[in-house]
């Protein structure tokens, strides 16, 4: 089956400037987050993806096909940059016309797929606004009903979420997942980490221009075996099942918050197996009938996991 | 963006889109209609060689009137002393305006300074701004090369520069053969017209691709802007002082709209009212600012990513 993207040793130099250094990765089609810290090269990826770059070096293939100044795939593709990107002179409306316009579409055509793309956003009571007078958000919105509106296999989001509110942040996550289940495959980058794990378990994580790490957040995490996971258990006893919890295997530590008045105390354990923990922490449980009231792994989220990942690699 | 109450409008796009070898004159006419919601400037900077092009027509025609010995019609009938008193002045100014050569190179003259601003109001942006917004990302993500963008860039400053540079030298041959006795105008004086427009292309795609060179390197329309005036007034300024100095009249080649003024002198076989300097010199000195141009342009267009 087609991969949505490949890339083997891809590098991307502006002069002595690495924009991206010896990547090498396959993604399925699907949707995926695009993730780094500034000047990660996450656009530089991004632009290589959309063809408007050419690699200094390595091979990449989009849908099976190299992007770069490739006319046919274009029309499959619909690119949403991080960069404003709007005349202030044209309507929303003009606006998505014209660049499907671009796309070889004829009038008729660029104007009923304009407003459907627009209704889409929610911007059909702006469209006929020029965009000089449209707020952050909205002008977010038009350029992503650009990248929508003709319908593409594969959209791309360059921090698509930046200047949107909060609801129009989850309106944006709603829209692109039912993009997603509509058959379209999503590549998105965002510094926002909550979101892109809202949208997709599956990432690319960027630093410095070089793959830090890909695959689903859960895989990413467990290749990080050095790296200890942290389980909280709040119990009733919490010393006696810091005891039995110590004798387990994988177990690098265990530190014991006590009780304090009524409530539970708590447990942080460090684990090196947390698959063999989370098997093993019943029957512990029931040994000890240490009143175990909850059990929490604060750092599986992307965020830790990003984090983990940045600090190892500086 | 509450996606699920559309989705009984939305459907992806199943059709098939064509995009044409000529999708430059997609951007160009959407770049040319988006200038020119800009009214005010348009009708600011139109409005001198508009006058001009009224006035100038205006002594062609009387200039063919007089020629053939009748009273100029605009000028009413004939009969009381006033309109004899009056036909007497303009008659005196026309002989002196008969020659419809004169009379256009003398528009290009009078008009070139707001063939300029034109140009350079509408022209600065183009580039400068694209750059800024990151709007050719959008372009470069689509079925457009840079050469398409570039065409269409220079396509859209020029479109602004022949307003004043070539459509009022066209109205005034209308004049001319329209008013002048049995098409004498057409058969005897055909090169004129094509001068005219020979004259008024050559003019406007020196100038556009001056003006585009100046707004690929610019962050800003305005720093763009500054950069087209300082370019021609500099040049311009450093040919009449090197020519003063070195009492060399050749060194006025450096000066952008004095080699064009040259230029026109040779292709409208005019000797005088024009700086005498080297045609040599003036066509090396538009051909090297006209190839400079270009390769900035070109050299900056391709390396629009790395900037946004």
């Amino acid at each position: 089956m087609t991969r949505l993207v490949e890339a083997r040793s891809v590098g991307r130099f502006y002069g002595e400037v690495v924009g991206l250094s010896d990547v090498t990765l396959s993604v399925p089609k699907g949707v995926v987050g695009l993730l780094g810290p500034n000047g990660a090269g996450k656009s530089t990826f991004l632009k290589l993806f959309v063809g408007e770059l050419a690699p200094s070096r390595g091979t990449l293939t989009v849908l099976g096909e190299t992007p770069f100044a490739n006319r046919r795939l274009f029309a499959r593709l619909g690119f949403c940059p991080q960069q404003d990107a709007l005349y202030g002179e044209m309507t929303g409306l003009e606006f998505v016309s014209f660049l499907l316009g671009l796309s070889g579409f004829s009038r008729a055509d660029a104007r009923r797929l304009a407003v459907r793309a627009l209704e889409r956003v929610q911007l059909d009571g702006a469209m006929h606004q020029r965009t000089r007078g449209y707020s952050k958000g909205m002008r977010q919105r038009a350029k992503i009903a650009q990248a929508i509106a003709h319908g593409p296999e594969v959209i791309v989001l360059d921090e698509p979420m930046t200047g949107l509110d909060p609801i129009a942040r989850r309106d944006a996550v709603q829209l692109f997942a039912e993009l997603a289940r509509e058959g379209a495959s999503i590549v998105m980058s965002s510094h926002v980490l909550h979101e892109v794990e809202a949208l997709t378990q599956d990432i690319v994580l960027l630093h410095r221009g070089r793959l830090l790490a890909q695959g689903s957040v859960r895989d990413v995490r467990d290749l990080l075996s050095s790296h200890p996971r942290k389980v909280e258990i709040h119990a009733r006893e919490p010393r006696r099942l810091a005891r039995a919890l110590l004798a387990l295997d994988g177990v690098a530590s265990v530190r014991v918050d006590p009780a304090r008045g009524d409530g539970p105390g708590v447990v942080r354990v460090e684990t090196t197996d947390l698959d063999l923990f989370q098997s093993s922490l019943p029957r512990v449980a029931v040994d000890t009938a240490a009143g175990i009231r909850s059990v929490e792994t604060p750092d599986s989220g992307l965020e830790a996991v990003f984090d983990y990942l940045v600090e190892s690699s500086t | 963006m509450r996606a699920e109450t559309h989705t009984e409008v939305y459907r992806p796009y199943t059709g098939s889109s064509a995009p044409s070898r000529f999708q430059f004159l997609a951007l160009a006419r959407s770049c040319i209609r988006t200038a020119a919601r800009r009214k005010l400037p348009l009708v600011l900077l139109l409005a001198p060689p508009a006058i001009a092009t009224i006035i100038y027509a205006f002594v062609v025609y009387m200039g063919f009137a007089i020629e053939q010995g009748a009273p100029p019609q605009a000028l009413g009938e004939g009969g009381n002393v006033l309109t004899f008193l009056a036909s007497k002045m303009v008659n005196n100014t026309a002989r002196q305006l008969i020659q419809v050569r004169d009379t256009i190179v003398n528009f290009h003259l009078a008009t070139n300074v707001f063939s300029l601003l034109l140009m350079a109001w509408y022209g600065a942006g183009q580039i400068a701004e694209d750059r800024r917004l990151g709007a050719h990302l959008l372009y470069f993500a689509r079925p457009l090369t840079r050469l398409d963008y570039v065409l269409a860039k220079l396509l859209t400053v020029a479109f602004f520069g022949s307003l004043s540079a070539v459509v009022p030298g066209l109205v005034i041959c209308v004049v001319a053969t329209f008013a002048s006795p049995e098409w004498s105008f057409l058969k005897q004086q055909w090169d004129v017209i094509l001068a005219t427009i020979g004259f008024g292309l050559f003019s406007t795609l020196v100038m556009s691709c001056v003006v585009l060179a100046v707004s690929s390197l610019a962050s800003r329309r305005t720093f763009a802007l500054i950069g087209v005036f300082a370019h021609v007034m500099l040049s311009g300024a450093l040919g009449g002082i090197l020519a003063a100095l070195q009492r060399e009249r050749d060194f006025r080649a450096i000066g952008i709209l004095q080699s064009c003024a040259r230029v026109a002198a040779w292709m409208f076989d005019i000797p005088r009212g024009f700086p005498r300097f080297s045609l040599t010199l003036a066509l090396v000195s538009v051909g090297v600012t006209l190839v400079l141009s270009l390769w900035i342009v070109w050299s900056r267009v391709k390396r629009l990513e790395v900037v946004a």
